[in-house]
């Protein structure tokens, strides 16, 4: 019992520590980026890296999620003669909640991955310690336009899954289950508002800052060998991943109460 | 000119430096010997704040660099160049960016840039090859980029990781001139670590022997070569430690 206990408060003391020092890295981060003169050729290949080539996958997920939302929405709505419905249903479903967690979730994997594995190698090849060596901040050349190309990149990927999952599910409700295009669009302009896609939008800022902060984290704190880059890796896609997940509830419920539906 | 002073670090429960003291007079080129895993790099990488010790002090130019934090530091660590044992290049980065890095770092006009970093690379033979990626360069190679982008800035001190690690002894050599060269022609301060003695007594002013995490013994060249100590013997003449081999019962009786 002594010892569960032990090991317990062993534990919630590690996971402490990991979240002091992720807040030090984020005031870090940020007094950086506020006293530094910006890195834009870093920037610039960031967003090109995160954003441009993210690109693919952010639209695939978009598209076929608005396809399948449109198509599961139809055959349950179809059943009260509610067809019409299917149009606003996906859109806010796409701006509210399914557009910004479904791309924080791609980008995790695949930006926040990329991230940990890069800054990991640098750190057991002892690449951060030549940075810092000759004088330059590893947060400041490596962090912070990685961070900053996220804040940047995710919203725009947010909106661009927003309008290719919208636009999708228009094709499925309308050419191919046959939902009047006027009741479709009409209901649609109707029940989306402005609110609905900057919840999304703002939500995605905040993702952006999870991932970024918990990628570069994991990266530079891998442990030694390919074995310390691999973990390291694993950890940021799963602690990005479930961070998001878990934020976007408590981020909805919040405003939901601040700005109502 | 830099002072290490009762300088204890440990890792876990492992004690790798228990109180060494060391003074570095400028202009001077001092090689530490000691075992593999002795603690020689972790008392390098102290010498410009890369690693923190658990007590201590290290002086450079008078100033106690041990509670200074990253940024208060960075002024002092542009005085080193830095040359690490795996070289440590940026992977992403051509060699001519490698070595143009700390140079641009400070920004500095592109010619001037391009004048240092080709003087640079011409040093170490690397010119041709400017355009390659660190992937495409022997170890060798990437041993000589980093000799060449630790000196490209004009540091005051230079500290060498294990620099002939690695190399066939035509290059281990040629690596070895390069470092007596800087010390006597740009009156560079070279702290360098090695197991290497050929490389030890070809450019060394004076050897420190690390032992059992303290500086055991500090000579001349010729006065570590001639001493009689036991711990430096066994180390400078290769010979393994009897007493454990007979204890361990794999000694040879002839």
């Amino acid at each position: 019992m002594t010892a569960a206990l032990a090991s317990f408060r062993e534990v919630m003391l590690d996971q402490l520590n990991q979240l002091g020092a992720l807040l030090l890295l984020l005031i870090d981060i940020f007094k950086t980026t506020f006293s530094k003169r910006p890195r834009w050729a870093e920037i610039l290949e960031q967003i090109y890296k995160i954003g441009w080539q993210s690109q693919a996958v952010v639209v695939i997920t978009g598209a076929f999620t608005g396809m399948v939302f449109a198509d599961q929405i139809y055959n349950q709505f179809h059943k009260v003669k509610m067809d019409t419905a299917v149009g606003p249903v996906v859109s806010v479903a796409m701006t509210r909640e399914l557009a910004p967690v479904l791309t924080a979730l791609m980008v995790a994997g695949r930006v926040g991955a990329a991230i940990a594995a890069e800054l990991g190698t640098m750190k057991v090849t002892e690449q951060l310690d030549a940075l810092r060596s000759m004088g330059t901040a590893p947060v400041d050349y490596l962090a912070v336009p990685r961070f900053l190309a996220l804040l940047l990149a995710l919203p725009l990927l947010t909106a661009e899954a927003m309008f290719f999952g919208i636009f999708s599910g228009y094709l499925i409700g309308v050419d191919m289950l046959g939902i009047d295009k006027a009741y479709f669009l009409t209901n649609m302009y109707k029940f989306t508002t402005a609110k609905d896609v900057m919840s999304g939008l703002i939500k995605s800022v905040f993702f952006a800052m999870f991932i970024g902060l918990i990628s570069c984290y994991k990266g530079f704190h891998a442990g030694e060998g390919a074995e310390g880059v691999g973990r390291a890796t694993t950890q940021a896609v799963v602690v990005s991943s479930l961070t998001v997940l878990i934020a976007n509830f408590f981020i909805a419920v919040l405003f939901n109460a601040i700005i109502p539906p | 000119m830099i002072n290490i002073e009762g300088l204890w670090k440990s890792f876990g429960s492992a004690g790798v430096l228990r109180g060494v003291d060391l003074e570095i007079p400028d202009a001077e080129t001092i090689v530490i010997i000691g075992r593999s895993g002795g603690g020689k790099s972790v008392l390098l990488k102290h010498l410009c704040g890369l690693l923190k010790p658990d007590k201590g002090k290290v002086l450079v130019d008078g100033v106690d660099i041990v509670p200074l934090d990253e940024e208060e530091i960075t002024p002092i660590r542009k005085e080193f160049g830095y040359l690490f044992q795996s070289a440590a290049l940026f992977d992403s980065m051509t060699l001519y960016d490698n070595v143009a890095f700390p140079l641009r770092e400070e920004r500095l006009p592109e010619a001037e840039v391009r004048k240092r970093v080709e003087r640079a690379l011409t040093i170490v033979d690397l010119l041709s090859a400017e355009d390659k990626k660190p992937s495409e360069l022997s170890g060798g190679m990437r041993k000589r980029a980093g000799l060449a982008r630790a000196v490209v800035a004009d540091p005051k001190y230079v500290l060498y990781d294990e620099p002939t690690t690695g190399l066939d002894p035509i290059r281990a050599d040629n690596i070895n001139q390069l470092i007596r060269c800087l010390h006597d022609q740009l009156h560079v301060t070279g702290v360098a670590v090695t197991h290497d003695m050929v490389s030890a007594y070809r450019i060394a002013d004076r050897i420190a022997m690390l032992h059992e995490g303290r500086i055991h013994v500090v000579g001349t060249p010729k006065e570590i070569q001639a001493s009689q100590d036991p711990i430096v013997r066994q180390f400078i003449t290769g010979v393994g430690d009897e007493t454990q081999e007979v204890q361990r019962g794999t000694a040879t009786v002839h």
